[in-house]
């Protein structure tokens, strides 16, 4: 209720809140994505331990950003973080091909979930600045998601955390793309 | 690959000797290891000298619902790579399954109602509304029983810290170590275990399983069998956690005096544990060192810091937080919505407390402090109210919420527990089904489950309300008015809730504890003088509670099966509990100490006329009876005997119960500073407003003790002063040395006008000499008959006076509580009555000196004595106008 009024009085005065969750597996760059668009700033030095969450203003929308860790362990607890979500990011290093499918199997679990039906999917295929890095395309025919999400927003987006490439034009595909919904 | 944990079995009996092995508890009963691991995440390393039976790997590989990956989670909590190289801490509690032989993470079902049906035992006590409380067997019991079945909880405390390492693939090495100890005080060994870990982390040999092994060893290798057997002694504990004057304290724990030996029952206070460890006592703090411990894999220098212990334990879990920086603001804003709240209904509450920002440290500080007031871990079970269970979980990770929702579900029997819960993500916010407060601690917004996810900003609305600071002080006082009695007595406070008017309870009201939590913050007091203060709401309402009939209607829906302690919480909704005031023995000292108050108060009225003699007979028959009764009981036991002397040491002025009904009285627009400025304006003569500090430092000051002295020196016989200008001249003419004033008498003053009012328009004079007036009446009136009554009761009022001198701690409380001349006169009855026992000599120790005070209170201490100079001037010049007058 109180959600939605907000929402609604976002429309109206041209600003409105959303929550977005990125997850990835473990060192696909979720973190150093999140405070380049947060800060500006290279931030790596360690591994994420439970989560980060951040706003980052854009276009009038508030992206309320959680980032949560991705190690082999903390993936199950990804389900507590679904509710209220608009919109799902999730992180690639397309460099790392050997654990694509691993990925792969991960996104598919995320969104076979009932919670989380109804959200706008960004891919971001990462790390495109390291050699050996799939392209975008190659990614997003890898995931078949054209096959498989008939009923959903989504889009494959290639990145690169360090500079910030493909950074804006994922959170500007969301902000299209939820408005709509 | 999964990571499995390594456990060695306890080298620890070779190392040690047979005798320690054999008689002696841990300790600590393991030490754990957990690392932040790149690809899996948290996972326990090690596990010493066994693994915990429940978190073992399962053998297939597969992850069990409680295995170590839970502990891992709580030893390495979030964003702790946010701060590499602090420090921090958590702190979990395992319970011990005694039918699958397992702990777990959550207390385990107890498959019978028989606790909770020996809990509401019927006593046979004198009113029904006493009728079921916790007798103080039970609650020792229960406290004995703890001391058995000690494994059944284990409290693991836990340092983390991460250390940035380039050679590590991802930049950083994040470990931890927890000890899991039975001991409650398990924060003595937070600087053994930050040193160990930072050990464990900087050096290339450290992170080895040998660490582990020694730290268990070192800590085990101290006898805390002195610290055990203070710490148990329970009704020793209450007293000394009820003693506000540091100097007392310190002289308690001073090696130069018997009392530690006293209390410890010890002709010396050894120098070495019996392992032959060095210890030192300092002030209230005993410290071990390790002087008998080899290490293999710790330096040396570990040997060289000791293990400092405080043996005064005034809450249930010590920590170390100052309730003024966090606390006091949550309770601020958190009574207020319980006020709110329909306790008719199946009545609980699930808080979460969530700091994104605050150390882990603070955050379990947090959780454990609102634990402590309501004295969880204090008995066996952790009850608060209509039986139920209190959760208390100081870091809660998101891996646990699943198992947090097992624990409340509609078939659990613990679906009606309370919870307060401790974490550190945002997310819980969301899951609201798991929560009915919602305590954002860096923002200081308290959500209700009601209004979420609006923001519920009562700090908000009580800055607009009519109950801000701003507004309280600026309207000028209103005392509400009551008559005070027509001569005769009830014997107990029965008909005080006549003098009210019989208005309904306003949910949006200021209660008194709401009141004096404003006080405290205002005054930035310290930790002992916030317990004081709580202590003392807790007794004034309720003795109020004891001798008002019920009105409420959730309270009568309730009767049958209420205990007292939920009667209370129904009531008051003040959160805040103090189990043992609410026991037999307690309940029953305050109604005669209360009872005796009011009796005396009523004899030192009478005035003159043809019924007087009667009336006083009457009085004193009361007073006889009640000091009777009192000594009797305190003699019965030891427990008794340190139950009167806890409540001694924490009886507040009950004029407050007398002006207002506590039940429904709004506070908000209440100026105590007024109220409680009477006290002072009692002793010292002088109209004066008290500022807030000085609030606190009246509301906490005690009364006990000279309630009965006001007996001995103000009622009946030739005059005390006169027999003293024989025996010590000095004392009589000291202009310092007045005989305690008193309190009663001059509330009676008061009491005695048809309305009692607040404004102090009389002059000292007029006060003087009304009382003088009345002192004098009384002696002219007393007949034979009622002198000897008075005799026979001051006999046993020094009888009962004599008997808490013969504690150790009963003493210092006599000690602080009379002048010198109060002293000299009991000092004198006890000789006329007790020739046998030596007279108590006037001492300086504690009488004519405040109470240790917080220190930024140093300098008001400074302006108060200046005050009292002056008024001693003025009594002086006033005293040589009248002699001059009089020749």
């Amino acid at each position: 209720m109180g959600s939605s009024i907000s929402k609604t009085l976002g429309r109206l005065f041209g600003s409105t809140e959303m929550k977005i969750l990125m997850l990835g597996l473990d060192n696909a760059g979720k973190t150093t994505i999140l405070y380049k668009l947060k800060l500006n700033k290279i931030k790596t030095s360690t591994p994420t331990v439970g989560f980060n969450v951040e706003t980052v203003s854009y276009k009038n929308v508030k992206f309320n950003m959680w980032d949560v860790g991705g190690q082999e362990r903390l993936r199950p607890l990804w389900r507590h973080y679904f509710p209220a979500t608009t919109a799902l990011i999730f992180v690639i290093d397309s460099s790392d091909q050997e654990r694509l499918n691993e990925a792969k199997e991960e996104l598919y679990s995320i969104i076979s979930e009932k919670e989380m039906e109804k959200v706008v999917l960004l891919v971001w295929a990462n790390k495109q600045d390291l050699k050996g890095a799939m392209k975008p395309q190659d990614v997003s025919s890898f995931l078949e998601l054209d096959k498989n999400l008939k009923n959903q927003l989504w889009c494959v987006i290639g990145s690169n955390a360090l500079t910030g490439q493909g950074l804006v034009e994922g959170l500007s595909w969301i902000s299209n793309n939820t408005a709509k919904q | 690959m999964l990571l499995r944990p390594v456990t060695l079995k306890s080298e620890r009996q070779s190392r040690l000797s047979t005798k320690h092995s054999t008689t002696q508890q841990h300790n600590v009963e393991y030490i754990i290891s957990a690392e932040f691991d790149n690809i899996l995440g948290p996972i326990v390393k090690y596990q010493y000298p066994k693994t915990i039976p429940g978190f073992k790997f399962s053998s297939n590989g597969e992850l069990s619902p409680d295995g170590p990956q839970n502990i891992a989670s709580l030893m390495i909590p979030n964003n702790v790579e946010k701060v590499p190289g602090k420090s921090d801490f958590t702190t979990f509690i395992l319970y011990h399954n005694k039918y699958t032989q397992n702990y777990q993470l959550f207390p385990p079902p107890t498959y019978s109602n028989k606790a909770s049906e020996k809990s509401n035992v019927l006593a046979t006590v004198e009113r029904k509304r006493y009728s079921i409380v916790l007798e103080e067997e039970e609650l020792e019991s229960d406290l004995t029983k703890n001391k058995k079945d000690d494994l059944d909880t284990l409290f693991f405390f836990n340092v983390v810290n991460t250390k940035l390492d380039k050679t590590n693939d991802r930049g950083a090495i994040i470990r931890s170590l927890a000890i899991g100890t039975t001991l409650k005080n398990y924060i003595i060994f937070k600087p053994i275990l930050t040193m160990t870990l930072d050990y464990y982390m900087s050096s290339p040999r450290g992170a080895s399983l040998q660490t582990v092994i020694d730290l268990f060893n070192i800590i085990n290798s101290v006898d805390l069998s002195i610290v055990t057997k203070f710490n148990s002694n329970v009704g020793m504990q209450r007293i000394l956690g009820s003693i506000t004057n540091q100097k007392m304290i310190n002289r308690i724990f001073d090696p130069n005096e018997n009392i530690l030996k006293t209390i410890l029952k010890l002709n010396d206070l050894k120098p070495i544990d019996s392992f032959g460890n060095k210890i030192i006592f300092h002030e209230q703090l005993i410290s071990y060192y390790f002087t008998r411990f080899h290490p293999i894999a710790l330096p040396t220098y570990f040997k060289k810091i000791p293990l400092q212990i405080n043996l005064v334990k005034s809450d249930p879990i010590p920590i170390f937080t100052n309730y003024n920086s966090h606390i006091l603001k949550f309770l601020e804003q958190f009574i207020p919505l319980l006020m709110k709240t329909d306790m008719t209904k199946n009545y609980s509450w699930k808080l979460i407390i969530n700091s994104l920002h605050e150390t882990k440290d603070v955050l379990g500080d947090f959780v454990m402090s609102l634990a402590n007031f309501v004295r969880c871990f204090f008995g066996k079970d952790n009850k608060y109210y209509n039986g139920q269970y209190i959760l208390i979980f100081p870091y809660m990770d998101i891996s646990i919420v699943d198992k947090l929702r097992d624990f409340f579900s509609p078939i659990s029997e613990y679906s009606q527990a309370f919870a307060i819960i401790g974490t550190d993500n945002p997310i819980f916010q969301l899951h609201s089904d798991i929560w009915d407060y919602y305590y954002d601690l860096d923002g200081q917004i308290l959500y209700d489950s009601q209004t979420n996810p609006e923001k519920f900003t009562l700090r908000q609305e009580l800055k607009n309300s009519s109950t801000s600071l701003k507004k309280l002080f600026a309207k000028p006082y209103n005392l509400t008015t009551t008559n005070s009695n027509d001569g005769t007595s009830t014997g107990t406070f029965s008909n005080l809730s006549l003098h009210f008017k019989n208005n309904s309870i306003n949910s949006n009201r200021m209660g008194l504890m709401q009141k004096f939590i404003l006080y405290l913050m205002e005054g930035h007091h310290d930790n002992e003088t916030t317990l004081a203060v709580f202590k003392r709401v807790n007794l004034l309402q309720l003795v109020f509670l004891l001798n008002t009939p019920k009105l409420d209607s959730q309270v009568q829906q309730h009767e049958a099966e209420m205990t007292l302690q939920d009667e209370y919480l129904t009531t008051y909704k003040d959160f805040i509990i103090f189990p043992e005031f609410f026991v037999y023995s307690t309940l029953h000292l305050l109604h005669l100490i209360t009872s005796f108050e009011y009796n005396l108060n009523i004899l030192l009225g009478l005035g003159d006329g043809p019924a007087s003699n009667e009336k006083k007979y009457t009085q004193l028959t009361q007073i006889l009876d009640i000091v009777t009764e009192l000594n009797l009981f305190i003699s019965m036991n030891k427990s008794n005997l340190e139950s009167f002397i806890n409540l001694c040491f924490n009886y507040p002025s009950i004029e407050i119960c007398q002006m207002y009904d506590l039940k429904k009285q709004d506070f908000s627009n209440v100026n105590m500073s007024t109220v409680l400025s009477l006290q002072k304006h009692h002793n010292e003569n002088v109209k004066s407003v008290l500022n807030e500090v000085e609030v606190v430092d009246a509301f906490i000051k005690n009364f006990s003790i000279g309630l009965f002295t006001t007996f001995l020196t103000q009622v009946g016989g030739e005059s005390i002063e006169k027999k003293l200008s024989h025996i010590e001249p000095s004392l009589s003419t000291s202009s310092k040395g007045k005989i305690l004033r008193s309190k009663s008498l001059r509330r009676f003053l008061h009491m005695s006008t048809s309305e009692r009012r607040m404004s102090s328009s009389q002059s000292p004079t007029v006060n003087t000499l009304m009382e003088n007036k009345i002192t004098a009446s009384l002696k002219e009136t007393s007949s034979t008959v009622v002198e000897k009554r008075i005799q026979k009761i001051k006999q046993i009022i020094i009888k009962l006076l004599s008997k808490i001198e013969k504690h150790p701690l009963g003493a210092l409380l006599i000690e602080s509580d009379m002048s010198a001349k109060t002293k000299t006169i009991y000092g004198n009855l006890k000789m006329n009555f007790l020739p046998s026992t030596p007279i108590l000599k006037p001492s300086s120790s504690f009488s004519n000196e405040s109470p240790t005070l917080s220190p930024n209170r140093s300098e008001l201490l400074k302006e108060l004595n200046m005050i009292e100079e002056q008024q001693n001037k003025f009594n002086i010049h006033h005293n040589v106008g009248n002699s001059e007058n009089h020749v």
